[in-house]
């Protein structure tokens, strides 16, 4: 059973993922181009902007799976292949889950490539550089400085997929003003964590002065950010399970 | 085979089995289609057929083998009653019509009659 | 054994069906007829469990419909499956969700029907694509199916093409096959219970041998009677 279990989750997961070849091929063409046209046109030290399209790549390979996400649970109604996904023997945790990792996979896929390829293309134009970094500053903790923000990142990705599924199922539930009522909820649920934060938590981590103890901070909000972006995912399998209806 | 809507479907089938043996196209010992298989032939719901077949099992039509399949086991005297069965219920059925287009008994004998003979005639032409 | 005790369920302000009690016994082929937007699809949605009772309940062997969707092969009104999926795709999707999936009678079915594995859904005929959708239906070996206007918008032949496949797919004994239809002339034959809707309430429910040897009718021309009288018991 566990490994039919396990076939189903993957049968769900492969066709979704088909989905996203489109963007993540947007976002490594984009990033090729635009950091060989920086390249073209750019000679020596100031080949450093390249750190410019690769930031805003970043930026890309963030958004386009946020639009993937309306489109992913959207496109079911669209194609009425709804009544397929509703009537199958299977939870709304695997629905939903196999979704989300196709979303993640996306989001990694994209951030990866990008990273991956403005990396060569810096070390390229400066070969000294990881000597030059490693005499000057401690290597190590420069990646798990890095380590952290990414995973941070993954958390608010992952935060930003289950308010797009829940704004969106909640819209659902009324056929009438459906698009509206997605909207609203996805605002109040972007706007809701820095209302709902009390004041303190933003001042707890300045009194780090320390990078080890920064670092421990940062892995602390990741970890609270999923916890919520879990409940709104709890939330969003209930009403799929529960509460829609065609 | 096309069937009357209007009529019970497994009373249809029965009657055609009926009359089959009736001409002795089926006689004692022949197998019959398979319900699933007669179901499939005549399109229609196999339910139904498995109703037909049980009744014409209750009939002392025919008889269902464990594993060899449906064989008629009507014998002659089996016959000739299911013969005057199906003849009386025709007869009864042409009388009651022809009483209710008012036709009295006189008229329907000389009508039949005439028709016999008229039928018997066309064929004499034929040969 | 699907059972209908005392459901009512409304969309917004249409109340789509009123106190509505059916019983489909086990084994049967029961037609589920009446004129477009009586509640069939209701009824179909419901025991498929996409859709839930405002009052009264239905159950489906005992259960919730939603804990036993694993019992039944659906066929909806629209065409439920991925445009881009082929033949073989859908089905191998199918086979994963369903341990009753039987690929033998899939590729039997296949042939019979006349459609190839290779075929794009979204790019065949309608025709085409009401045979693939009865195609994922009857290679299950599924307790329960429910077939929501399998002829509708379908050519003549490819109709008598469906109901022939239906014949040969379906396990007497077995399996309990619900087809709703607005369209009695094509399953006359094949269904042995009726259940007649208009208006979301039950006009008549029988066996089908039986309606025809006491009123003498085709199971047409009493719909006919039937929907003439409107909501008084006939």
């Amino acid at each position: 059973m566990a490994a039919s279990k396990f076939k189903m989750f993957k049968s769900l997961y492969y066709k979704d993922l088909r989905e996203t070849r489109a963007e993540v091929l947007i976002v490594a063409i984009t990033a090729i181009v635009s950091i060989l046209w920086v390249w073209a046109k750019t000679e020596g030290d100031s080949r450093m902007i390249i750190m410019v399209p690769a930031v805003a790549l970043m930026g890309l390979a963030g958004l386009l799976p946020i639009i993937t996400s309306f489109r992913l649970l959207g496109r079911e109604w669209g194609h009425n292949t709804i009544y397929l996904m509703m009537s199958l023997p299977i939870s709304g945790a695997m629905m939903l889950g196999s979704k989300l990792l196709v979303l993640l996979t996306e989001y990694l896929a994209g951030t990866l490539l990008v990273g991956i390829i403005s990396s060569i293309a810096i070390f390229i134009s400066f070969p000294d550089l990881v000597p030059e970094l490693s005499r000057q500053a401690d290597l190590i903790l420069m990646i798990k400085i890095l380590i952290s923000l990414y995973a941070a990142s993954i958390a608010a990705i992952v935060y930003l997929f289950s308010c797009s599924f829940l704004s969106q199922l909640c819209g659902k539930l009324f056929p009438r003003a459906s698009g509206l009522i997605t909207l609203v909820v996805f605002l109040l649920l972007l706007i809701a964590p820095g209302k709902l934060s009390p004041e303190w938590s933003w001042n707890l981590s300045y009194p780090a002065t320390d990078i080890a103890s920064q670092i421990g901070f940062i892995w602390i909000y990741t970890g609270i950010t999923l916890v919520f972006a879990l409940l709104l995912l709890a939330a969003s399998i209930w009403i799929w399970e529960r509460r829609i209806e065609l | 085979m096309k069937f009357d809507n209007s009529w019970p479907i497994y009373m249809q089938i029965i009657d055609e089995f009926k009359k089959s043996i009736i001409r002795t196209e089926l006689k004692p010992g022949d197998k019959i289609p398979s319900q699933r298989e007669y179901a499939q032939k005549v399109r229609v719901n196999p339910n139904t057929v498995q109703r037909a077949y049980r009744e014409m099992e209750n009939l002392g039509m025919v008889e269902t083998l464990r594993g060899q399949g449906t064989f008629v086991v009507a014998g002659e005297d089996k016959r000739q009653e299911m013969a005057m069965e199906m003849a009386n219920t025709i007869m009864q059925h042409f009388i009651l019509q022809m009483r209710s287009l008012g036709y009295q008994d006189k008229a329907m004998l000389a009508m039949l009659t005439q028709h016999l003979e008229l039928e018997e005639d066309e064929q004499v032409d034929r040969v | 054994m699907i059972e209908f005790k005392q459901v009512s369920k409304r969309f917004g302000s249409v109340v789509a069906l009123d106190g509505v009690n059916i019983h489909f016994p086990k084994g049967s082929i029961c037609g589920l007829f009446g004129p477009n937007g009586a509640g069939k699809s209701t009824i179909m949605k419901l025991i498929t469990g996409i859709n839930y009772p405002d009052q009264g309940e239905v159950k489906v062997r005992g259960a919730s419909p939603k804990a036993q969707r694993q019992l039944v092969a659906y066929l909806p009104e629209v065409d439920h499956l991925y445009p881009w999926w082929n033949l073989a795709q859908a089905a191998r999707f199918m086979s994963v969700f369903y341990p009753d999936w039987d690929e033998g009678r899939c590729k039997e079915l296949l042939s019979f029907l006349r459609l190839d594995e290779g075929m794009i859904l979204g790019k065949i005929s309608k025709g085409q694509r009401a045979k693939a959708k009865l195609l994922m239906v009857l290679s299950r070996r599924a307790p329960y199916l429910l077939l929501d206007e399998p002829f509708s918008g379908i050519d003549l032949l490819t109709r008598e093409e469906i109901a022939h496949a239906l014949i040969k797919g379906y396990r007497e004994g077995e399996q309990t096959l619900i087809i709703s239809t607005h369209e009695i002339d094509e399953i006359e034959s094949l269904v042995d219970q009726v259940v007649f809707i208009d208006q979301g309430r039950i006009q008549l429910q029988s066996d089908a041998e039986q309606l025809r040897m006491e009123r003498n009718k085709s199971l047409v021309e009493i719909m006919k009677e039937v929907f003439r009288n409107g909501s008084q018991q006939v």
